[in-house]
């Protein structure tokens, strides 16, 4: 039905303790979806990442994404302070194919802070991990803004930024900092906001996302399809822009 | 013999429905003070429902809803210069019936279809005193009445739609966001209510409960609509075909429900 090559950076696995949301349970399952919605690779994360436990949640992401070709994998990071990650944390994100970072400061309590994160998260900067901030677990936007300013060299993919239009708080923000990336799924729920965005910003700037199985992956990829924007756009949005993130990744 | 295409491939094709007209029973115009919308303006709103295949928008203006003194010429203007495209509720304001008054004294069915209520706003419950005048204007010629609804509102949750939908069973009634969050109250006030319609607006950007709307109350009381300029057509269009439910109920959802409920409201 399209010609669009498809990577996805925004989709959850396995069951939240309050059902929020039909689940994926299993690879099988998950291939099965990435098939029929015509996804070849997807860069996932555990909801247990986030209810349960950052380094229990690690370990099923990775099990999940180890023996996978068409799935890449998010950790979760804690303030090292506390010694509840890994040692050799970055190391071994290499071993497990484990790509980029996602930061739940809200539920894990901790604050976003370059006193609480630092000298362990300069290295994430220099080595170009992105992170994925997801608006949606209680980040606000003046938590984001001080954490962008302690790290302005940070890779950062933005993600469900919100369903009443936030270009207010987005555009800023990527007139600021060159490497931030806003996710696309709910920047395409307003109306002519993904095409207003790569106007002004150019396609560098979004990644393509769904939100799977929270919301309809149809409705991320028809409103990037028909889009007003250029072939060359499209195929930036749909895959190169993440393609070229992981890349930049130095583990 | 070639495979009849599924709305879904239509659409992925052409980014359009060719065989199933599209009605967007919930729309809006012009900027709005909480969010920059790119495609707010007239001609924009034009251009996007070309590009999507929508066929009519049922809308009230910011102003009309927001500005009481620019008010419902917002929407007028507009519905004059693209009647093909348009039709506006007349947004009613509890705080100031000398206005409505004045507007329905030259009410024109060409380019009003119903009345907007936006009581969660106007911090007015709907079953108040203060919108009786508006409540029995819509009762005694049927006309729709879309009211935006929100779980837990005091002014227009489900408690307050209770009261109104018994005393105006004449007036349909189509609950905006189909009280937003309280879904097992919205589905009995359907069952109980035969003037009442849920509409999906702030509904489809969760995926699983367009498809329980479904399976508890049909397909027949549910129509579509979008905020437009505020949601983008291709993504709730894209919902809906990506929800699990059947082709004849997506078509009663984007088309046949909207033709009942509205008469006259294809071009």
């Amino acid at each position: 039905m399209k010609d669009l090559v498809i990577w996805d950076a925004n989709i959850v696995f396995g069951r939240s303790f309050s059902r929020c949301w039909e689940p994926i349970t299993s690879t099988r399952q998950l291939l099965q979806e990435m098939d029929r919605y015509g996804i070849e690779k997807v860069l996932l994360w555990h909801i247990a990442q986030l209810e349960y436990s950052a380094s229990e949640g690690n370990e099923l992401v990775s099990k999940l994404v180890r023996k996978e070709k068409r799935l890449a994998g998010c950790w979760s990071l804690l303030p090292p302070i506390t010694g509840e990650m890994e040692s050799n944390f970055l190391e071994k994100m290499e071993e497990n194919n484990i790509v980029a970072l996602r930061l739940f400061p809200e539920q894990h309590r901790f604050l976003l802070r370059r006193r609480v994160l630092s000298p362990f998260f300069d290295e994430v900067v220099k080595r170009r991990v992105p992170v994925i901030l997801s608006v949606k677990w209680g980040l606000s936007w003046t938590t984001i803004y001080d954490f962008l300013e302690d790290y302005p060299e940070l890779s950062c993919i933005l993600c469900d930024i919100g369903i009443w239009g936030t270009n207010r708080y987005t555009w800023p923000l990527l007139s600021s900092f060159p490497r931030v990336f806003l996710e696309s799924s709910l920047l395409s729920l307003t109306a002519g906001a993904l095409e207003a965005t790569v106007r002004k910003f150019g396609a560098g700037r979004v990644i393509f996302g769904s939100g799977f199985p929270e919301r309809y992956v149809d409705a991320a990829i028809l409103d990037l399809v028909h889009a007003q924007l250029s072939t060359e756009e499209k195929k930036t949005i749909a895959w190169e822009n993440l393609k070229k993130l992981c890349s930049w990744v130095k583990l | 013999m070639r495979k009849k295409k599924s709305l879904r491939e239509e659409f992925y094709c052409a980014g359009r429905l060719r065989s199933c007209p599209v009605y967007d029973l919930h729309g809006h115009m012009g900027p709005v003070s909480g969010i920059h919308l790119p495609d707010c303006q007239v001609e924009a709103m034009v251009r996007g429902m070309k590009k999507a295949g929508v066929a009519k928008l049922i809308f009230s203006h910011h102003a009309a809803l927001m500005a009481p003194d620019i008010g419902n010429q917002a929407s007028e203007a507009a519905v004059r210069k693209y009647p093909d495209f348009f039709r506006a509720y007349l947004a009613f304001n509890p705080h100031y019936p000398e206005i409505f008054q004045q507007e329905i004294s030259s009410w024109d069915n060409k380019i009003f279809a119903g009345l907007k209520f936006l009581a969660d706003y106007h911090r007015v419950s709907v079953a108040d005193e203060r919108y009786k005048i508006a409540w029995e204007f819509a009762e005694v010629r049927k006309l729709p009445v879309l009211l935006h609804t929100w779980g837990g509102s005091s002014y227009d949750g489900p408690e307050q739609i209770r009261q109104v939908a018994s005393r105006y069973p004449d007036c349909p009634m189509l609950l905006g966001h189909s009280c937003h969050g309280e879904w097992k109250k919205a589905i009995s006030l359907v069952r109980e209510f035969p003037n009442i319609y849920l509409e999906l607006c702030a509904v489809l950007d969760e995926r699983g409960i367009l498809e329980q709307l479904v399976e508890a109350v049909g397909s027949e009381r549910i129509v579509f609509g979008t905020d437009f300029p505020w949601f983008s057509y291709s993504y709730y269009i894209g919902a809906v075909l990506d929800a699990r439910i059947t082709e004849e109920e997506r078509r009663r959802i984007f088309s046949e429900n909207a033709e009942r409920i509205m008469s006259g409201i294809k071009r």
